[in-house]
């Protein structure tokens, strides 16, 4: 498969030869394309996509009835709103996060396959910024952050985000599509000016950007000598992200005109609002930030992200469900209250479709994003009302390529690192094992990936 | 701590906790609550470094007289909060620079300023601070009314001198310590580029600064000890991080000029040029930003603000009603606290409070007709027994229709006795037995399962009851008799002190053991940005001693804290 290779790639292929060779990979035969190629070798990007939601699901409704491979299996009812893209998913159920179940620890704990406390988060980083680790060579950023609805006070680390570095080190996501835009598109990442003048502007701008951050790294050196042990790696982590801005401004501003594929396009401003708190708020941005997650994908800003929509334990409201707080509701286990929760749970799947229909409508290559991606759906909890820590929702929607088979309902059982393991196995990462604390996973579930 | 109904960390250890919200209840558990991958006790949270350097400890002479071998807290260092570096900016380059947090604030152990010291700073926060830098870098340069804080001179006549001279002085402001002369070097050269490139000494000086706010000299705050200790020993901070310390906790902002010059002169090195900064710090308007971050963060109060209630349930309350009862509390806490400087216990027993338009109705007063607030003595009508039954500690912990008495009671347990509560168990079975149809239910009866379940009662015994205490006063802080025509039960026992009402449990609360150890315990916590280890403990008692002593007079404790070497010294940390 060919499209225009963004000159960006070229760039980094040749400033980042090292960092290439870095991504060390088996040569397993899934892994590789028609010409022996690694997946993530920056010719086919992969992508991969946390979905975050909280509070659980109605596990009956959520768990299918029959298991297998294609009309062996039908769709439960909590994934109805995605029925359309049934070829796409992969769904395992009476996965675990051993006891961990619970708000502001399952997701983490899920997501990372070791211990986790809410206070401060997976003792390891999290899948997305394990996969991201690998493939932030090809591209300027490591990975991107979004959310649908904040609600902060008086929550954890653990409770507020999907996205950790490991402990301590939480990745906020940004709630405002004007924030996204800025961070993708925004100085420093524009590459063309039609008017001459203005381009050597930019390319001043740039260069005097990139030495502030020289300066800010070499300085920085001198602090850290003065630092105990734990702030120096507070230090260091802080400079990691110095040199990936550093990085993202060595890419040369003026040759790039004519290269993008022609999926990327730069959308027109977009304008700033306050992180919403409620179902209704993350309705209006809903659309623009699935837009958005789909850009940084196709312009190649990315190839690992984050979407998450309500917040474990998240008080957000939905009035015209007479819900003053999903996670209130999330506990009421009578049958009026199991309603409520499908309907929310509902809800947060017509969510993953817009985002999948972003995906399925921006072309990749030969096909189009969602083909090219995994989305990991992950909550804290299985069941709402009993924490339950023994069937996590999960749903892997995409083909990664052609990497997961599709269509395919598990009933697997066992840990989660397994499924967080087979994620990074498609998307051309494949991590030789994944956890730890105790569990720590080596082998990918083979009946979901193409062999 | 002093007065705990149970040991730090007994609980914790057992893994258990308590349900997580009011409407719920502990019916079960899971085989494997505790120790398998999700363990998720609060861990200590102290950020201090030193402490672990191998010497022997010597004999511990607490209080914060004798030197010898008492060991204290490890330096930190701590990114700005979002209010920080505010107020900051504000300070140092005039107002009207709005910038967002690079991250999101961290709260720890209540503080802000705990997470701050803890917290790494994403990829994402990097690049807003280096985005905001370059912003506002433009702003100040170019803006003639804002650059001529720093440049005296002009650097279109002589650049190298004029932009060194400016640049050092700002350095310190910036850095609250002095520049290394490297760095300073680097910042010239940096300017000399952008002049050249641009053609213009302004632009120059624009991209100096922007470099400097980018420095994690200024984003973080860092304490050194002073001298050339060995790793592990106690000695003084050195007079630039006590000038930081004594800003953050007192104003929420950078040091100004003066409190700098005095670190330079070598004034902080002494008690009394201590005592000297504290009481003009403290006297200053600027003093009303640092109490408001310790007092809403203290008691948990900042929640308030967030709140919002059901339209349905309470069509008479504001969307701003949250707001504005949090202001009302910080305008008591001043009033009575500070200003007033009354006993602490005292003080907070006060029906004089400050009612607006927002919160008038929860009191029952009459409507009022503007935004302002005004001093009001409750009357007898309101029901109220001072700031533990006013509205932002009422709401503090409410859904917008329900109240939550295990997080009322909770506050009370951490907030305000210091006493660790653990998270509650994971695969928590966090639901309560249904009704019987058509049967109504107070909390209390609702919540007597927790009494009845051993392994519930381990944790809800501590906490249910002080919730349930103010269950007089619904979600939104209106005070009722009944629920759901159910005659409301206020009695209770706080460790051993019965009550019979809302007015005995806040003279219970008050008259607790614990309450102003805990009250120095949070003070301190925040003011050094780190959780006490077992070697402050006593000088900490010896400081709440102290405090009871003196009339628990707040801003007389502030000084003697900041005199205290719990404040000024610390332990050297490996390098």
């Amino acid at each position: 498969m060919k499209f225009n290779p963004l000159s960006r790639r070229r760039f980094l292929g040749g400033s980042l030869g090292a960092s290439v060779l870095h991504v060390a990979l088996p040569r397993l035969s899934p892994m590789l394309d028609s010409h022996g190629v690694a997946w993530a070798n920056g010719d086919k990007p992969l992508r991969y996509l946390t979905f975050g939601f909280g509070c659980g699901v109605v596990t009956q409704h959520w768990n299918p009835t029959a298991y297998g491979q294609g009309s062996a299996w039908s769709l439960p009812p909590a994934l109805a709103p995605l029925a359309k893209w049934k070829s796409h998913m992969s769904v395992v159920t009476a996965v675990n996060v051993e006891g961990a179940g619970s708000h502001g620890t399952g997701n983490i704990v899920y997501l990372s396959g070791a211990r986790a406390s809410r206070s401060t988060g997976p003792s390891l980083p999290t899948l997305d910024q394990q996969i991201g680790a690998k493939t932030k060579a090809f591209t300027p950023l490591k990975s991107l952050e979004v959310g649908l609805i904040d609600n902060q006070d008086d929550r954890t680390v653990g409770h507020l985000y999907w996205s950790h570095n490991g402990p301590k080190s939480p990745n906020p996501p940004l709630f405002d599509p004007k924030a996204v835009f800025d961070r993708l598109f925004g100085a420093g990442t524009n590459t063309t000016q039609p008017d001459p003048q203005a381009a050597q502007t930019a390319e001043k701008i740039r260069g005097m950007k990139k030495s502030v951050l020289d300066f800010v790294a070499e300085d920085a050196q001198r602090l850290r000598a003065e630092l105990p042990a734990s702030d120096k790696r507070r230090l260091d982590q802080h400079l990691t992200a110095v040199r990936e801005l550093e990085q993202r401004l060595s890419k040369p501003v003026s040759s790039d005109g004519g290269t993008q594929p022609p999926s990327c396009k730069t959308p027109g401003a977009v304008a700033a609002s306050a992180p919403p708190n409620s179902f209704a708020g993350a309705d209006k941005i809903v659309q623009p930030m699935a837009k958005l997650m789909a850009l940084a994908f196709a312009c190649d800003i990315t190839r690992v992200g984050t979407f998450q929509t309500t917040q474990a334990a998240s008080r957000a409201s939905w009035s015209d469900l007479g819900i003053a707080n999903w996670h209130g509701t999330s506990h009421d286990g009578s049958a009026a209250g199991q309603e409520k929760i499908q309907k929310v749970v509902v809800k947060h799947m017509e969510w993953l479709k817009v985002l999948a229909t972003e995906f399925e409508q921006t072309p990749d290559g030969a096909g189009n994003l969602l083909d090219a991606c995994a989305i990991l759906t992950v909550n804290e909890v299985g069941q709402g009302w009993t924490h339950q820590s023994s069937e996590m929702p999960t749903l892997i929607l995409g083909k990664a390529g052609g990497n997961l088979k599709g269509d395919v309902a598990l009933r697997l059982g066992g840990w989660c690192g397994k499924v967080c393991l087979t994620v990074a196995h498609a998307v051309g990462v494949p991590l030789t094992s994944f956890g730890g604390g105790g569990t720590v996973e080596t082998q990918p579930i083979a009946a979901l990936l193409n062999v | 701590m002093s007065g705990s109904v149970f040991s730090k960390g007994s609980l914790r250890a057992l893994g258990f906790w308590l349900c997580c919200h009011g409407a719920v209840a502990c019916t079960g558990v899971s085989s494997n609550e505790g120790g398998g991958q999700g363990g998720d006790g609060n861990e200590a949270g102290s950020p201090g470094n030193g402490g672990n350097g191998g010497d022997d400890q010597g004999d511990q002479s607490g209080g914060g007289g004798a030197n010898g071998a008492q060991k204290f807290a490890g330096t930190t260092w701590r990114r700005l909060t979002a209010a920080q570096l505010n107020n900051s900016l504000a300070d140092l380059f005039g107002t009207g620079l709005a910038a967002g947090a690079p991250d999101p604030d961290i709260r720890e152990h209540n503080f802000l300023s705990i997470g701050a010291a803890l917290t790494n700073t994403s990829s994402g926060g990097v690049e807003k601070l280096q985005t905001l830098s370059h912003e506002l870098a433009e702003k100040i340069a170019l803006d003639p009314n804002r650059r001529k804080l720093w440049f005296a001179c002009d650097p279109k006549t002589d650049f190298g001198a004029c932009v060194s001279a400016s640049l050092k002085k700002l350095g310190v402001a910036m850095f609250r310590q002095p520049l290394p002369n490297e760095t300073l070097a680097g910042l010239l050269a940096l300017a000399e580029q952008a002049k050249t490139s641009f053609g213009d000494p302004w632009i120059g000086v624009q991209y100096a600064l922007a470099a400097m706010m980018q420095s994690p000299r200024f984003f973080y705050i860092q304490e050194k000890v002073r001298g050339d200790a060995k790793p592990g020993e106690s000695v003084a901070l050195d007079g630039y991080s006590v000038a930081s310390r004594l800003s953050f906790l007192l104003w929420n902002t950078t040091p100004d000029a003066e409190l700098l010059a005095a670190a330079d002169k070598g004034e902080l090195d002494s008690d009394s040029g201590i005592e000297t900064q504290t009481t003009r710090l403290l006297q200053s308007p600027r003093a009303k930003q640092g109490f408001r971050e310790f007092f809403a963060s203290a008691w948990g109060i900042h929640k308030a603000a967030n709140r919002s209630f059901d339209v349905e349930a309470y069509p008479m309350l504001a969307a701003t009603v949250g707001a504005s009862a949090l202001e009302e509390a910080l305008r008591f806490i001043e009033t009575h606290i500070i200003d007033g400087g009354k006993p602490l216990g005292q003080a907070l027993l006060s029906n004089e409070t400050f009612v607006n338009r927002d919160v008038a109705p929860i009191y029952g007063l009459p409507a009022l007709p503007g935004p302002a607030y005004a001093k009001t003595t409750l009357p007898a009508s309101a029901k109220r027994h001072g700031f533990f039954t006013h509205t932002a500690f009422l709401i503090a912990n409410s859904t917008p229709i329900d109240t939550q008495p295990m997080l009322r009671g909770r506050t009370v347990r951490e907030n305000l006795l210091c006493q660790q509560i653990p998270d509650p168990p994971a695969n928590l079975m966090a639901q309560l037995p249904p009704l019987e149809p058509g049967k109504k239910q107070t909390k209390r009866e609702r919540l007597a399962v927790h009494r009845e379940d051993p392994f519930c009662a381990s944790c809800h015994d501590p906490i249910d009851p002080p919730g349930l205490a103010l269950e007089n006063y619904d979600a939104a802080g209106f005070h009722r008799s009944s629920e759901d025509g159910l005659a409301i039960d206020a009695k209770g026992d706080l460790d051993g002190a019965a009550f019979d009402n809302p007015e005995g449990f806040v003279k219970a609360i008050i008259g607790h053991p614990a309450f102003y150890p805990c009250f120095v315990t949070n003070l301190y916590r925040h003011a050094t940005a780190h959780v006490e280890t077992a070697d402050e403990e006593e000088a900490l008692a010896t400081l709440a001693n102290e405090f009871v002593d003196d009339q628990a007079n707040v801003p007389r404790l502030l000084s003697k804290l900041t005199r205290s070497r719990l404040f000024t010294h610390g332990t050297m940390p490996a390098l």
